[in-house]
């Protein structure tokens, strides 16, 4: 062996090939290097630009120029007062719309007014639609996730005023957090932007122009909602129990086993709300009962029910429900712009009048206790128990005795519906 | 305290330390390092962390000089007689060290991530102190011969062990936009690249080392031209992201195969090296928390005690299939009980590619490395005067100054 290293070219041979692995080698290596993000030709002219500028004064003259871009997507809604994002074709995104609402709405693009009528308003959602009636001038938002943006990223609030001017705030987007928005659970863009009353209904933009999110009441305070929430609380609105929700004011759920046994009725679908002022109010229904027909079809599941709902919002439909043993018949009324709007207004003369409070007071519900889990809160008033009115003394025996072998049906009053709970 | 005010007193503190622990019948290495602890900054805190930074330089040509040595026992006559044993042995204590270690590790339902990779370290056994000490008891004999064999093969097995097992793990946690060839080339090529790059520069640098050393006779120059190409081997080896131990032990092996008279030069680096290793032991104990003592926990132990059954049992069956005599069966596995500086590299290699498991391998690691570094030298000491290969040290008589 030594030998044969010893051979002059047998060793130039091997140090030719250490030379060329060592070459080759190091050529082939995988890099490790900390890739720089890629970034749009439109964002580095930005922050070439961004980086040019030395005053504020410069800076707000660049936000101006990208905000003025925008005035197309924003209509300013007279009465409740907000702004309204273009969402798509002539349909209008406003915030959610109070009880007694009018059907018809002032819309109003820079100068101009034009009428809107409702197209979706459903109890207790934030957001509304409003169909226009003009198409002109109006150009629906470029929506984009929000959570494509880094943090420190420069965002831009958007409103119309009342008197048809835009108006902008300048932030930093910070991060996206989840809310609870009414009965949902929503992603909320957290920004430095301060938000008051008169940016509701704004829209949260970035500089390109797309449409993050959008200003809107969430209980007490103002949120700005995700363009992915705003589209899943449509998609809610749109499914039976919505629809069924906004045009005839009640909600169903499928009637699991326990209620099943319960109500000892195996096909339906029951009623577990009804809202005041409701057509179904005004029909007669309330929680507990448990719908079979639909017109002339039988109704077993949720399922059953979806082809059967009317596509327009307006119209009559002649259904049968099941209460305690009997089978009762009763015609619903579908109002065009929601029935929400039809509820009696007390506020003409400006004053508004409660109905007075019956039922029984429920101070607290204890955290992690039966009745809370089944969402029954401190508020509610106790108005029915098992289909009969009760005593405050046989309320308490009831509540006190049931059991989850024999469970009773409570109907509780809370705001502007009542709700059937089975306890616990 | 500045650098230089650190490496004088560094070495002093060495040598004083050295001569103490030859009281005790313990290994001067022992000393060194249990100097190092004492200057460190877990007790005296003379030598700080940066000065010890600075002073990485040292143990590095301290290390590849260690590893050039010991590179020296692959040659080709050598290994045609006695390497598929050694092989086999190395195989089967590293083997059963990993088996025992990720079992342990698994049992206590540790990630098999973390339980795996803990499980490649385990094998590994520290080259410098083991061979420090052998060289320290002037041993020669079967035990020590087949230990130099189990070590210089040892840390290959681990490394790659632990890039195939890193690679598995790179391969697992792949995102899928990542085309799978991609994922491979990125996680093994590394290891091929180990491999292979660092014999080839090891074999340029030998030949280097061997057609030059022809030319010169002084020792002096000698030493210079050796230094210089370790330091040379280590600096390219580093710039291109080979394996420092691979390259230097490749160094030696080409040298001891090319060169007729490589005992010259490895005699030569025997009488230039002393101080590099008194500093490369010495900042090796500096390095050393001996807080992470406190810290080691269940995790910690299991290593440790499955790591010392696993070398001492594997090593025992091993030794028994190659059919090597009852002596040495019995002391081989307590020979090969260090471990440290390959240990240390895979940790930090572990944190910066695999941060997610970083933390629980990093503290068993380290804390078990500071057990090992105590007892290992001590063990290996142990070992060989107990197997009768130690031999006295030929003293060369200094010149005195005053004559």
């Amino acid at each position: 062996m030594r030998y044969w290293l010893s051979d002059k070219r047998y060793l130039a041979l091997l140090i030719l090939i250490a030379v060329l692995i060592l070459v080759v080698g190091s050529w082939l290596r995988p890099r490790r290097q900390t890739a720089e993000l890629v970034v749009s030709e439109a964002e580095r002219l930005r922050l070439q630009y961004l980086a040019q500028q030395r005053s504020l004064q410069d800076f707000t003259s660049y936000f101006e120029r990208v905000a003025g871009g925008f005035g197309t997507h924003l209509v300013r809604l007279k009465e409740p007062p907000a702004t309204g994002l273009v969402w798509e074709g002539t349909g209008v995104m406003v915030p959610g719309l109070p009880r007694n609402h009018p059907s018809d709405f002032t819309l109003r693009l820079d100068s101009s007014e034009f009428r809107a009528s409702p197209v979706l308003v459903v109890p207790q959602l934030p957001i509304s639609v409003l169909e226009s009636r003009l198409s002109r001038g109006l150009q629906a938002v470029n929506r984009t996730e929000a959570s494509a943006l880094k943090p420190g990223k420069w965002v831009l609030l958007m409103i119309r005023q009342e008197d048809g001017s835009t108006g902008y705030s300048p932030g930093f987007f910070s991060s996206i957090s989840t809310t609870q928005c009414g009965d949902h659970v929503v992603k909320e863009i957290v920004t430095s932007i301060p938000l008051d009353i008169s940016k509701l209904g704004g829209g949260l933009f970035d500089l390109d122009g797309h449409l993050l999110g959008m200003v809107l009441q969430c209980g007490q305070r103002l949120a700005s909602i995700s363009t992915v929430s705003l589209n899943l609380l449509l998609q809610v609105a749109s499914r039976p129990e919505g629809r069924l929700l906004q045009n005839y004011g009640i909600r169903l759920s499928e009637l699991d086993t326990r209620a099943a046994a319960h109500f000892r009725h195996a096909e339906g679908v029951l009623i577990s709300e009804v809202w005041k002022g409701s057509p179904a109010e005004r029909a007669g229904l309330v929680p507990g009962d448990i719908l079979t027909r639909w017109e002339t079809a039988a109704v077993r599941t949720m399922e059953d029910l979806n082809p059967l709902l009317p596509k327009s919002s307006e119209g009559v439909a002649n259904i049968e429900v099941v209460r305690g043993r009997r089978v009762v018949r009763m015609t619903l009324e579908a109002i065009s712009g929601g029935w929400w709007s039809r509820v009696v207004s007390t506020a003409a003369l400006g004053l508004q009048i409660e109905p007075p409070a019956a039922g029984y007071l429920i101070a607290s519900a204890e955290p992690g206790s039966p009745a809370q889990s089944v969402g029954m809160r401190a508020g509610d008033r106790v108005m029915m128990i098992d289909g009969r009115s009760v005593s405050r003394q046989q309320a308490t025996q009831l509540l006190k005795t049931a059991t989850a072998d024999k469970p009773i049906y409570v109907l509780v009053s809370r705001e502007d519906k009542t709700i059937g709970v089975l306890l616990p | 305290m500045n650098e230089l005010s650190s490496l004088g007193l560094i070495l002093l503190f060495a040598l004083f330390a050295g001569h103490l622990v030859k009281f005790l019948r313990l290994p001067e290495v022992t000393g060194y390092i249990l100097a190092g602890v004492a200057v460190g900054p877990s007790v005296l805190g003379w030598v700080s962390h940066d000065n010890l930074s600075t002073l990485s330089v040292f143990s590095e040509v301290a290390l590849a000089l260690i590893l050039f040595s010991l590179g020296s026992i692959f040659e080709i006559d050598r290994i045609v007689s006695i390497g598929r044993g050694v092989a086999r042995i190395t195989l089967t204590e590293s083997s059963i060290a990993a088996l025992l270690v990720t079992g342990g590790m698994l049992a206590l339902g540790q990630p098999w991530q973390i339980s795996f990779l803990l499980g490649t370290i385990a094998m590994e056994t520290a080259a410098a102190s083991t061979l420090m000490v052998i060289r320290e008891c002037n041993a020669s004999g079967a035990l020590s011969e087949t230990v130099t064999g189990i070590i210089g093969l040892n840390n290959i097995f681990c490394l790659i062990s632990f890039s195939l097992v890193a690679a598995v793990i790179d391969l697992t946690k792949s995102d899928p936009t990542v085309a799978f060839l991609q994922t491979l080339y990125q996680s093994l090529y590394p290891l091929i690249w180990q491999l292979v790059g660092s014999v080839a520069l090891g074999f340029l640098v030998g030949v280097l080392l061997a057609s030059w050393a022809t030319k010169v006779i002084e020792h002096g120059e000698l030493s210079i031209l050796l230094i210089g190409c370790m330091l040379l081997c280590v600096g390219v080896a580093l710039m291109l992201d080979l394996s420092t131990l691979i390259a230097s032990m490749s160094v030696g092996a080409t040298l001891s195969n090319l060169s007729a008279n490589s005992k010259r030069l490895f005699s030569a680096l025997s009488r230039t090296d002393p101080p590099f290793y008194a500093i490369f032991f010495v900042i090796a104990g500096a390095d050393l928390d001996l807080a992470l003592l406190g810290s080691i926990g269940v995790l910690g132990v299991v290593y440790v005690l499955g790591r010392s059954t696993g070398k001492f049992l594997g090593a025992h069956m091993g030794a028994r299939n190659a059919g090597l005599p009852e002596v040495v069966r019995r002391w081989l596995g307590v020979a090969l009980m260090s471990q440290a500086g390959l240990a240390i590299g895979l940790t930090l290699i572990i944190n910066r590619r695999f941060p997610e498991f970083s933390g629980a391998i990093s503290t068993v690691v380290l804390a078990a490395v500071v057990v090992y570094e105590m007892i290992g030298p001590v063990s290996a000491r142990l070992a060989i005067t107990r197997s009768g290969e130690s031999q006295p040290r030929l003293s060369e008589p200094a010149e005195s100054l005053f004559t």
